[in-house]
């Protein structure tokens, strides 16, 4: 009897210690101003929170540990700097990373980029193609070459109250993702390319109570064929400023969109409500071709669009280009607040109910020759007083899948 | 029977060493960038805007070319190259120019006694609008010209659109990858720091492909002719093509 308890013992302290997994719990990790970032990430465990002290650090780090939150001290002091020579302040690829309360600036690619499909030189790994729960947040992107903060092949996420200035292309850049699931909220993007930009981003994609203003133009939707999953459609567009896009002191990489608050270029099953587009000097909200793409299913209700596209263009158009007339393809126009459209009475001949397929015809944007662009390298870096996040200390949870927020108290945002 | 033994013995391990090296498995080339290459070839373009002003030298990669060189230097800041071409392998310019976009400002070796049998004062350039078509000079300059661009490539779709490293490669004694677009014709050598130092090319109006190569910082300033020494084509296009190089 006794031979058997001890033997009992035995047995039960040896599975118990051969199943036993070792979990750590998320720990806080310190990084001082000026140590590698990318050294404390490679000792971290998943699911540990990397403070960043007050200070300057390198960029060009690499994140394949899922779920840590990197998170600076001091949003505006807690500065990655590129010093325009290292190409990202952060690729991250890895699921349910988050990036919060820090700058990054003057980088010759991006910001920060979630990139699904990622592929590691020394480790000889891939990521999978589409990467899973990103969140930034309190982030400032300044000064980088392309984008911001980029999303690629990446879905649920959240990027929001960030500020984002001087960067090439966009502030910030959704690629890629059908369905991106994913909300963009609380922004602020301004003196970029563009403010928001979305390539074949489609479905589970809000876009909502940002500030997209003095841009060279502000939100631009598009199917194209340099990047898959085209074409781009499904996405929500509400509550937003998108006004004074015509700013020639702002860097770009494609010139010719100046002067647009809203574009939708070959998108389809866009929804663009309530959004306050002014003083675009082109065009308030317009919807467009983009190559071979041609724009379906469209509604844009509720918007208020005025003072803008003079003497050059339209609070509203509907346009393809080297063609006089358009026909509906479903796309309609209903309750917005406007006083100049590219169609004669576009509310009336395409109502968002009953419309007739048309053709109706468009009138043209009178040529407007768009101002040259500094190199975003030329534009000096400011020292911001941007609001940092609240409780920098607390080791947050995993990051969650995204569910569709109710946007239906969402009204038509006031002018700055 | 013990010299058999050992030299069975020693055939068995030179059989094993040669399969060995036979199985060992080399990089196939060319392959799709990676995402560290696509980086590198995503701002060479831009790169080319923050230097100074380089030295460069075409030569033809083929025997039918094996007279033709042409040396130079070019601005991408200011979008100006100087550029000089021989012909028949004398060493001699045969061909001189400075242009820009636009306009080229040419001399040839004669031009100016030319000048002088056609009661002109003798000035240093003739100046004409650049037609890559006809003038291989202008093929040259515009494709160099060309190699620079204000923005860097998204490296991410450079590598999804299946952009290739075509392997390794010294020029003028720099190791340096080589890169090409898919499809595309033009191979370009870079370090790793996106400095571009080479580049091979089928230009329009050539049938042979050509190699450029770049090098350090000349301290070199292009600048257009002044005005005063620089006759239009028009002032002299009833004699300047006779003795002009065709090129």
């Amino acid at each position: 009897m006794k031979k058997i308890f001890i033997i009992s013992v035995c047995l039960i302290f040896v599975i118990s210690c051969s199943s036993e997994k070792k979990v750590s719990l998320p720990k806080r990790i310190s990084v001082k101003a000026g140590a590698s970032i990318q050294k404390a990430i490679d000792k971290a465990s998943p699911g540990d929170l990397i403070i960043l002290e007050t200070g300057t650090y390198n960029g060009d780090v690499v994140v394949s540990t899922n779920d840590l939150t990197i998170r600076g001290k001091d949003r505006n002091n807690t500065i990655i700097d590129g010093k325009y020579k290292q190409d990202n302040g952060f690729i991250i690829a890895a699921n349910g990373v988050r990036i919060e309360n820090l700058t990054v600036q003057k980088f010759r690619t991006n910001g920060i980029l979630f990139q699904g499909g990622y592929e590691s030189d020394t480790t000889n790994t891939s990521t999978p193609d589409v990467l899973d729960r990103y969140k930034v947040q309190y982030v400032n992107a300044l000064n980088n070459g392309l984008y911001g903060i980029y999303a690629f092949s990446s879905k649920n996420g959240v990027i929001a109250n960030t500020y984002t200035k001087a960067n090439a292309d966009a502030g910030i850049y959704i690629g890629q993702c059908k369905p991106c699931n994913a909300l963009v909220t609380g922004n602020i993007a301004e003196d970029n390319g563009l403010g928001f930009q979305g390539a074949n981003a489609s479905k589970e994609l809000y876009i909502f109570t940002n500030n997209f203003s003095n841009n060279r133009a502000g939100i631009h939707l598009l199917s194209e064929t340099k990047e898959t999953k085209s074409p781009q459609e499904g996405v929500v567009v509400k509550g937003n400023l998108a006004s004074k896009n015509n700013n020639d002191s702002a860097p770009t990489t494609t010139p010719d969109l100046y002067g647009f608050g809203i574009v939708i270029a070959g998108g389809n099953d866009n929804i663009v409500e309530n959004n306050r587009t002014e003083e675009n000097i082109q065009v308030g909200i317009a919807l467009v071709e983009n190559n071979a793409f041609l724009p379906s299913n469209n509604s844009f209700k509720g918007n208020f669009s005025r003072n803008n596209g003079s003497p050059f263009g339209f609070d509203l158009a509907y346009l393809i280009s080297g063609r006089p007339d358009v026909m509906s393809l479903g796309n309609c126009f209903e309750n917005n607040s406007y006083s100049s459209s590219s169609i004669d009475k576009i509310q009336t001949v395409l109502p968002c109910t009953g419309a007739a397929p048309g053709p109706f015809k468009s009138q043209p944007l009178k040529n407007f020759k768009v101002p040259d662009a500094p190199s975003y390298d030329s534009i000096s870096v400011e020292t911001l007083k941007q609001e940092n996040i609240k409780k920098i200390n607390s080791i947050p949870g995993k990051l969650k899948k995204i569910s569709k927020p109710d946007l239906s108290q969402i009204g038509v945002p006031s002018a700055e | 029977m013990q010299n058999k033994k050992v030299s069975f013995i020693f055939l068995i391990i030179v059989l094993i060493t040669l399969f060995g090296c036979s199985t060992q498995k080399s990089e196939k080339l060319p392959r799709n960038v990676n995402s560290k290459q696509a980086q590198i070839f995503s701002q060479i373009l831009r790169n080319n805007l923050s230097r100074e002003t380089t030295k460069f030298q075409v030569t033809a990669l083929s025997t039918k070319g094996a007279n033709f060189a042409s040396e130079g230097y070019v601005n991408w800041k200011n979008g100006l190259v100087s550029n000089s071409v021989s012909l028949n392998g004398s060493g001699r310019a045969d061909l001189n120019a400075i242009s820009n976009k636009d306009l080229v400002y040419e001399n040839y070796f004669g031009l100016d006694t030319l000048m002088k049998k056609n009661n002109l004062t003798p000035k240093k350039w003739v100046s004409r609008t650049i037609d890559k078509s006809i003038y291989g000079i202008d093929s040259i300059s515009q494709f160099i010209l060309s190699l620079v661009s204000t923005t860097a490539e998204n490296p991410l779709l450079l590598k999804q659109d299946g952009a290739q490293y075509l392997g390794q490669r010294k020029i003028n004694g720099d190791v340096t990858s080589m890169f090409r677009k898919k499809g595309g014709d033009i191979v370009y050598y870079t370090k790793n720091d996106s400095t571009l130092l080479g580049v091979r090319v089928t230009l329009k109006g050539f049938t042979t492909p050509m190699l450029i190569t770049f090098s350090s910082s000349a301290n070199i300033t292009i600048e257009v002719p002044n005005e005063n020494d620089v006759y239009s084509i028009d002032d002299v296009s009833k004699f300047y093509f006779q003795n002009r190089p065709k090129f």
